[in-house]
């Protein structure tokens, strides 16, 4: 078995030294990658812990924050190509948010209507009467008990005319001049 | 006396491994007697020896993973040596895809790379011949490789990377000769 190990190595410089002098030369120097001191034996009690560590996790004293690592796994992102491509995305992302954040209310403020005090409506309504057109405060009108006690059939005659002979005496002559 | 692991037989590893008592062990014993060989065949085609731990490492982790298929058509080292040139040329494609790098530049940072290296200590001419075997085509390479360096016969490289011993022969006596024209252009 032996002999035949020694033969085939024979064989393999037999062929190297007719083929290449100069190679068959380099060949016979020591090789020059150098393995660091107690590599082997480290190597294999490393991987046998990953081996008997449960799948999905991390493999015990290497950080899954190797930074030179994730950077080497990155490092795709950083070509210039995809680099460009990814900033042009991102600046369509920013710009649609500026575009469109007016739309969203801000988180936990409740914009419901029953969240607000009567004095505030009140107030708000004073402020933007002008706003509102006249059809939809005659819709309103329609729907709100209180204004409808004001349309000419709801009041009672004999309650109209006190009013008006009220209205009368108060009135001095020169406003009602005005008026007539 | 204890045998040396490099006088077990591989059928006996491997009945090791496939009981689940003695699975460790026998796993142990496969690592010791072929870690370093395949350590070495990844390194010299990978270069760098962190990138050669990680290669090995992924190389072992399938080993263990499908060791229990393995049907014995083959021989042990032979299925072995398929999965850590597979796995290197794997890692060595994916680092061309991430590089932006011409081939000059290339050639500049593994020239720095090994200067640098704490763990390479080969003189101008070793470097030059890590050039030279950058400038071969991918099979040519890991045939010089199995040839030169791991001192493979044809045939079992022919098992190894499924190719005829003919065609084999010629790839590496094309790469020899290839490497012999880099050394006289550069003149070293």
């Amino acid at each position: 078995m032996k002999n035949k190990h020694l033969n085939k190595k024979e064989e393999i410089k037999e062929e190297l030294k007719g083929l290449s002098p100069m190679l068959y030369e380099l060949k016979e120097q020591n090789s020059p990658f150098q393995v660091p001191e107690g590599y082997f034996k480290q190597f294999q009690e490393d991987l046998l812990d990953q081996l008997k560590e449960p799948a999905g996790q991390t493999s015990k004293g290497r950080s899954f924050w190797n930074f030179p690592k994730l950077l080497d796994q990155v490092g795709w992102l950083l070509q210039p190509r995809m680099a460009l491509a990814l900033s042009s995305v991102l600046v369509v992302l920013v710009a649609a948010w500026f575009l469109f954040r007016t739309d969203i209310a801000p988180s936990g403020q409740d914009l419901s209507f029953a969240a607000l005090s009567i004095e505030e409506i009140q107030d708000y309504i004073d402020n933007n009467l002008d706003d509102f057109d006249e059809e939809t405060l005659k819709e309103v009108a329609q729907d709100d008990q209180n204004i409808q006690m004001l349309s000419p059939n709801a009041i009672d005659s004999e309650e109209l005319d006190r009013y008006l002979d009220d209205m009368i005496e108060d009135i001095d002559l020169y406003e009602l001049e005005e008026i007539l | 006396m204890r045998p040396s692991f490099a006088e077990i037989s591989d059928e006996k590893i491997l009945s090791l491994i496939r009981k689940k008592k003695t699975s460790e062990k026998g796993f142990r014993m496969l690592m010791d007697k072929y870690q370093e060989r395949l350590y070495h065949h990844i390194r010299k085609m990978v270069i760098e020896h962190d990138d050669t731990n990680d290669v090995l490492q992924n190389c072992f982790i399938k080993v263990f993973k499908s060791i229990h298929n393995f049907e014995g058509k083959s021989k042990l080292y032979t299925w072995l040596y398929r999965i850590a040139t597979n796995e290197a040329i794997t890692w060595i494609n994916k680092k061309k895809r991430k590089s932006t790098n011409s081939i000059d530049g290339e050639d500049n940072i593994l020239v720095q790379t090994l200067r640098a290296d704490q763990y390479f200590d080969g003189d101008e001419v070793q470097i030059q011949l890590q050039l030279a075997l950058r400038q071969l085509p991918e099979k040519q390479r890991t045939v010089f490789n199995l040839r030169y360096f791991e001192e493979l016969s044809y045939k079992e490289i022919s098992e190894l990377l499924d190719t005829s011993v003919g065609g084999l022969k010629a790839s590496y006596h094309h790469a020899v000769k290839k490497i012999e024209n880099y050394f006289k252009e550069v003149q070293i």
